[in-house]
């Protein structure tokens, strides 16, 4: 797997695609940086920019990576090394080049414009780290969906259709349960219905730390009283942790017993 | 004696499509073994179950008696090239040799099949790579590590005639250093060539014709004799003498 | 909301402290010192403490107080006199009862530090109190520390100026308000800082008053709170970080202007909360950095003029009982939502000829007026009014989407409640 891992990765260093990405967000988080009046428009604008286009690219890119693959499994899996340290191995070289693009994109403009976040370190840290684990999660997705649909297409729209559900669909349904059930507490529900889905628990750790915390907490305290025990924090990363490794073990089982 | 490849009732088949039904086949130490079979007749199915590429669900494969299903490091045995193959785009030919030495735990020798010239470029990214070069470092790749066991899926199905016969010089001194080859195709040629035994694929069980006798047939002095014999065996059932 | 306040009449804090007084007065028929115009306090003077001087002043004598620590509770002046501090003597009551009590017209205290008056849960226990007193003038006081720091009751024409006042800054139910008026007319508040206080400046049935120029932050709950007090006007103060901004009830005629409102953030915080209020104007404030702007509920014949909306999460909401306000030339920049209305029917209000950062109409005729209105009422911002929940999908891109659509085929907001004329080009942000 080290091995693997360490070919991939200096594969991947190499690749349009992450230079392309980091080039992309590196331009963005340089220009919301540079214009945005304060520190917290700043990591606002560029928390919309991270929950949208990180899942976006890690899902489709993770899935064509995997298709694209396919010889070099046929081949290696011929090699006596194991599926799975094989596959871990790509998944984790890919995981750490997209990551690193990400985290050298939004940090770069960070120390060249002198934004410690405001001096909120927790703010930094729920930020780049949340923004590293969406990228994570959406690769496991991806791999896992391009492991269980044999056809390439079939596999592009089924990536697609995860990213549109978690992005929008789901909000649109949490919505419609809201308006539908607006005579009852729904505090915890929604809180609930926000720690399920990755994209939203991301924006939602990250909103607590900004100036909008005070518009969540309007209506109620729940959510600040949750996110801000350390029990909420370790559960929110659990919940993140979860949406990877529960795919990643999906992807797993079905790799050991996929016909090549 | 441990045989290099040996397979009892292994069955496989794909969702309602049963392809192989309690298929036997021994490859002994130094012969060379060709798979024939009409299309879908599961060549590629037995090839790739040998290779621990497809999940077998009945029936044992062992390579120099060890289980295929136990661990992947019985294929250190086995050198494969693959139709297709790819690698991590971006590596050269020599990132990619050391990737697969570092997998096998074995040098490449490069003098072993010196006339594929892979040191040629051994700097070139992959992705720059023509169609013939990255086939000869996919031969390269099978041979050079010295293996046991040499296993081909259709190996010059889709070379032209000039290389071809290279591959094949390739392949018969392969066969002459004493290596165990087992390859599927559809040319008798390459057959006539090499093959010692002829492995026949017919509603999903292995019948295994020696070359010997499908040369002794009565009509030897027929120059079709021998591929009239090949296309018998492919549509009759089983020849008594197999 | 704060009936807690309006319990007592200050009356029985002094109703307590007479007796002793009395007993000074008269028991120990000591030969009265030389009358002065001036009397000289001080531990180095004939007059030792405030209290024997109080005892032997006359109505127009000055007491000069020399600088020193005075621990006293319960003092009254009952003559009109005035308490000159020299070099900021203090009187500390040590968390003991009130500190002074003025019950006559026309004094004047000035230059002193009032600390420590203690936590009182039966009695509004203030450093410096006066009660049926006409034209008190306090001034130049430090206030540490205090339960309350000033209390005036059934008073008129005091001028409370230049006061730098800090409370306790606990707990809303164990704190006091900075300046506290009840039942008073005709007051004048200008240029005090009033900080850690509940309320930093409170009014309640006091009309007719002047409050200018004062600054009050962080105090727990308000930093100006008004009820029943008509015809007042508040202009250049600045309200600052208090717990949930400003407070004004039930009152008309008032007139709020040049005031800063600013990060008053927190779940229901709002830079300033109208409610009730009637024929009044608003002009030229800044509200910058609120959770709500302005939060207005039965408001009628207000006008809006000229204000500034900067970075608030809502800039204004409006409940759908107030009527005929006018908003008129204000500024809206960088707000998370503009205007929200809880009611897709009726409207009365009317916007026109204001700066909305989010306009993006053009104006062909080069008259400085969008051509299309505005429609200053997100999607999601009524969303938020009538599902608070939904308030969790805030930023997320399916409310994007939603509000990009809702801007194509307007639903929620009534359609009278838009600007005809937006100013074109909007002015720059923030």
């Amino acid at each position: 797997m080290g091995q693997i891992f360490r070919y991939c990765f200096w594969d991947l260093l190499r690749s349009r695609f992450i230079l392309a990405y980091f080039g992309f967000f590196l331009a963005g988080s340089m220009g919301i940086f540079r214009f945005s009046p304060s520190a917290s428009a700043a990591f606002g604008a560029l928390l919309s920019a991270v929950i949208l286009l990180a899942p976006l690219c890690c899902q489709i890119y993770g899935t064509l990576y995997f298709y694209q693959s396919r010889g070099f499994h046929e081949l290696m899996f011929a090699q006596p090394i194991g599926r799975i340290p094989l596959c871990l191995g790509q998944f984790l070289a890919l995981s750490a080049a997209l990551g690193l693009a990400f985290l050298m994109a939004v940090g770069i403009p960070m120390a060249a414009y002198g934004f410690s976040a405001g001096g909120d370190v927790r703010l930094l840290m729920v930020f780049v780290g949340g923004g590293l684990l969406l990228h994570f999660i959406f690769l496991a997705l991806a791999f896992l969906v391009a492991v269980s649909v044999e056809d390439r297409l079939r596999g592009f729209s089924t990536s697609l259709v995860i990213w549109l559900t978690l992005v929008f669909g789901y909000d649109a349904l949490v919505m419609a349960l809201v308006m539908k059930f607006s005579d009852y507490p729904l505090e915890t529900p929604v809180l609930a219905a926000m720690l399920l889905n990755p994209v939203d628990l991301e924006r939602v750790l990250v909103l607590m730390h900004l100036d909008s915390a005070a518009l969540l907490g309007y209506t109620g305290a729940s959510f600040q009283k949750f996110f801000g025990t350390v029990l909420g924090t370790w559960v929110s990363l659990g919940a993140l942790l979860m949406w990877i490794i529960a795919p990643l073990l999906l992807f797993l089982r079905k790799l050991t017993r996929k016909d090549w | 004696m441990t045989l290099p490849i040996r397979i009892d009732g292994l069955c496989k088949s794909y969702g309602r499509k049963s392809v192989l039904q309690g298929l036997d086949l021994r490859c002994e130490p130094g012969t060379v073994t060709a798979v024939l079979g009409s299309n879908g007749s599961g060549k590629s199915t037995l090839i790739r179950c040998v290779l621990g590429l497809n999940v077998p669900e009945t029936g044992t494969i062992k390579v120099f008696g060890e289980s295929v299903s136990a661990s992947p490091a019985y294929r250190r045995h086995i050198g494969y090239m693959p139709q297709h193959p790819s690698f991590p785009e971006n590596l050269t030919v020599h990132e990619i040799l050391q990737l697969v030495s570092r997998t096998r735990n074995v040098a490449p020798d490069f003098n072993h099949c010196a006339s594929l010239q892979v040191e040629a470029y051994l700097g070139q990214r992959w992705k720059t790579l023509s169609g013939g070069m990255k086939q000869r470092v996919n031969a390269f790749l099978a041979m050079a590590f010295n293996p046991s066991i040499l296993i081909l899926d259709e190996p010059t199905a889709s070379l032209d005639p000039a290389s071809r016969i290279k591959f094949m010089e390739l392949v018969k001194a392969e066969k002459q250093r004493g290596k165990t080859l087992l390859f599927s195709t559809h040319l008798l040629e390459d057959i006539r060539e090499v093959a010692d035994y002829l492995v026949f694929l017919r509603n999903g069980k292995a019948h295994r014709v020696s070359m010997q006798r499908m040369m002794e047939s009565p009509n030897s002095l027929n120059p079709h004799a021998f591929e009239q014999a090949v296309a018998v065996c492919l549509e009759e059932p089983a020849p008594r003498g197999a | 909301m704060n009936c807690e306040n309006r319990k007592r009449p200050f009356g029985l804090c002094v109703f307590i402290a007479l007796p002793f007084l009395l007993t000074i007065n008269t028991g120990w028929g000591k030969p009265p010192l030389k009358h002065s115009s001036v009397l000289e306090v001080g531990s180095a003077q004939a007059l030792k403490t405030l209290r024997e001087a109080l005892a032997v002043a006359d109505s127009g004598d000055v007491l000069r107080v020399h600088p020193g620590t005075y621990p006293e509770t319960g003092l009254v002046v009952s003559k009109p006199l005035t308490l000159r501090g020299i070099g900021k003597p203090v009187l500390d009551a040590h968390g003991l009862g009130a500190l002074l009590v003025i019950t006559a017209n026309d004094v004047h205290v000035t230059g002193f530090v009032f600390k420590n008056v203690g936590i009182s849960y039966v009695r509004d226990q203030a450093a410096l109190g006066f009660v049926n007193a006409r034209d008190v003038r306090i001034d130049s006081n430090r206030f540490d520390h205090n339960f309350f720091s000033i209390y005036g009751a059934r008073s008129s024409g005091a001028f409370i100026e230049n006061n730098d006042i800090t409370g306790l800054y606990g707990h809303e139910v164990a704190n006091g308000n900075g300046i506290h008026l009840w039942q008073c007319d005709s007051m004048t508040v200008r240029g005090n800082h009033v900080r850690g206080h509940r309320d930093g400046i409170y009014l309640e049935f006091t009309g007719n008053s002047d409050v200018t120029n004062n600054l009050a932050e962080g105090n727990i709950r308000y930093g100006l709170h008004f009820m029943f007090s008509n015809g007042s006007r508040y202009a250049a103060n600045v309200f600052r970080n208090n717990g949930s901004g400003v407070a004004v009830m039930y009152s008309n005629k008032i007139r709020m202007e040049d005031n800063r409102f600013e990060r008053n953030w927190g779940s229901a915080a709002y830079g300033l909360l109208c409610k009730g209020i009637e024929d009044s104007e608003v002009r030229r404030n800044v509200f910058e950095e609120n959770t709500v702007g302005i939060f207005q509920e039965g408001l009628s014949r207000v006008h809006f003029e000229g204000n500034a909306f900067i970075r608030n999460g809502w800039a204004i909401r409006i409940l759908a009982d107030c009527d005929d306000n006018l908003y008129e030339g204000n500024r809206f920049a960088g707000n998370t939502f503009d205007v929200s209305y809880n009611s897709s029917m009726h409207n009365s209000n009317v916007f026109r000829g204001n700066s909305w950062d989010k306009y993006r109409g053009y104006d062909l005729n080069h008259d400085g007026r969008g051509d299309i209105p505005y429609r200053p009422v997100e999607l999601q911002s009524s969303l938020m009014d009538h599902y608070p929940e939904a308030l969790a999908l805030m930023r997320s891109h399916f409310l994007t989407l939603l509000n990009l659509l809702e801007k194509q085929f307007p639903v929620l907001a009534p359609k009278s409640l838009e600007d005809d004329s937006p100013l074109f080009p909007p002015k720059a942000g923030s």
